[in-house]
């Protein structure tokens, strides 16, 4: 899994590929704690080229939205795809958080 | 699945769950330490309101199976639960429906749906959820859960709030002693 951190004036659009499974979610979760650790509030997730996203993927994401409640912080997905979609819809997470197909999308629903 | 008579039966298998109302979600392990075979997520939902005339809460299982042997295990582990225990230790319980499940492509998991039919006089509420059905669950299926999560103890997807701050709540930051 690569995961790449783009700072924008909105929000940092963070771009993961690869598998998001029990080896590689600590990963994604440690490197959103830093980004909130660091101010950063509004995020944007794309995972247009994430191959697939297992239960423990979805628990870290879970973890990273507890964290960024009492901070009024957002968390948004776009480029979801195949089976990450349908693990989205049927998980409920598809109904939790805001998905658009890119991120200039999601960037552009903040306003 | 297969495409019959121009309908994608998968599709409809996955709109299935956009019928139902999400109300928590709690992680688990395997009460016995064996995390290896057994450790996921799992959702609690009941259907909306007006798509269904039965009184049932949705359990479905979200099961590490990052390989064949995994999801073998995974398997075998919840063929061996016997869900019909849950009468006796939720007094609201009337009956259950095991649904075991994969999805089209390969997603490092195993799911589960577990149906639990209630009495009429249950009422659904977050104490509910937390003090009676969890327990009762994983007391039956011989796993260790989490604290659950609600929909409000995670962020609203309210994008007015997003940046940090609503108007109104930088409003109130002003006026603050």
């Amino acid at each position: 899994m690569e995961i790449l951190a783009t700072r924008n004036d909105k929000g940092t659009i963070v771009a993961i590929s690869g598998k998001m499974d029990a080896v590689t979610a600590p990963v994604y979760e440690q490197k959103l704690r830093e980004l909130i650790d660091g101010g950063e509030t509004v995020f944007v997730n794309d995972f247009s080229r994430l191959a697939y996203i297992s239960s423990a993927g979805l628990r870290s994401i879970l973890a990273t939205a507890k964290i960024l409640k009492p901070k009024q912080g957002t968390l948004m997905f776009c480029g979801l795809t195949g089976p990450v979609r349908d693990v989205f819809e049927i998980s409920g997470f598809g109904s939790l958080f805001p998905l658009h197909p890119s991120p200039e999308a999601a960037l552009k629903s903040i306003g | 699945m297969t495409t019959r008579d121009g309908i994608d039966l998968y599709r409809e298998f996955i709109e299935v769950f956009r019928r139902e109302e999400m109300l928590a979600l709690f992680d688990f392990k395997a009460a016995d330490g064996d995390d290896g075979a057994l450790s996921g997520l799992c959702k609690v939902s009941r259907p909306k309101a007006g798509k269904s005339d039965s009184r049932y809460i949705s359990l479905l299982f979200i099961i590490e199976a990052p390989d064949e042997k995994a999801l073998r295990e995974a398997r075998a582990r919840f063929d061996a639960i016997d869900w019909e225990l849950l009468g006796d230790r939720l007094p609201e319980f009337e009956s259950v429906l095991s649904i075991p499940f994969t999805l089209r492509e390969f997603t490092g998991s195993h799911f589960r749906e577990i149906d639990i039919y209630l009495k009429d006089r249950c009422a659904i509420s977050r104490r509910f959820i937390v003090d009676a059905l969890c327990p009762a669950v994983c007391s039956v299926a011989g796993i260790r859960g989490g604290e659950p999560v609600f929909r409000e103890d995670l962020p609203d997807g309210n994008l007015a709030e997003a940046g940090g701050a609503s108007l109104v709540s930088r409003l109130r930051n002003l006026f603050k002693p």
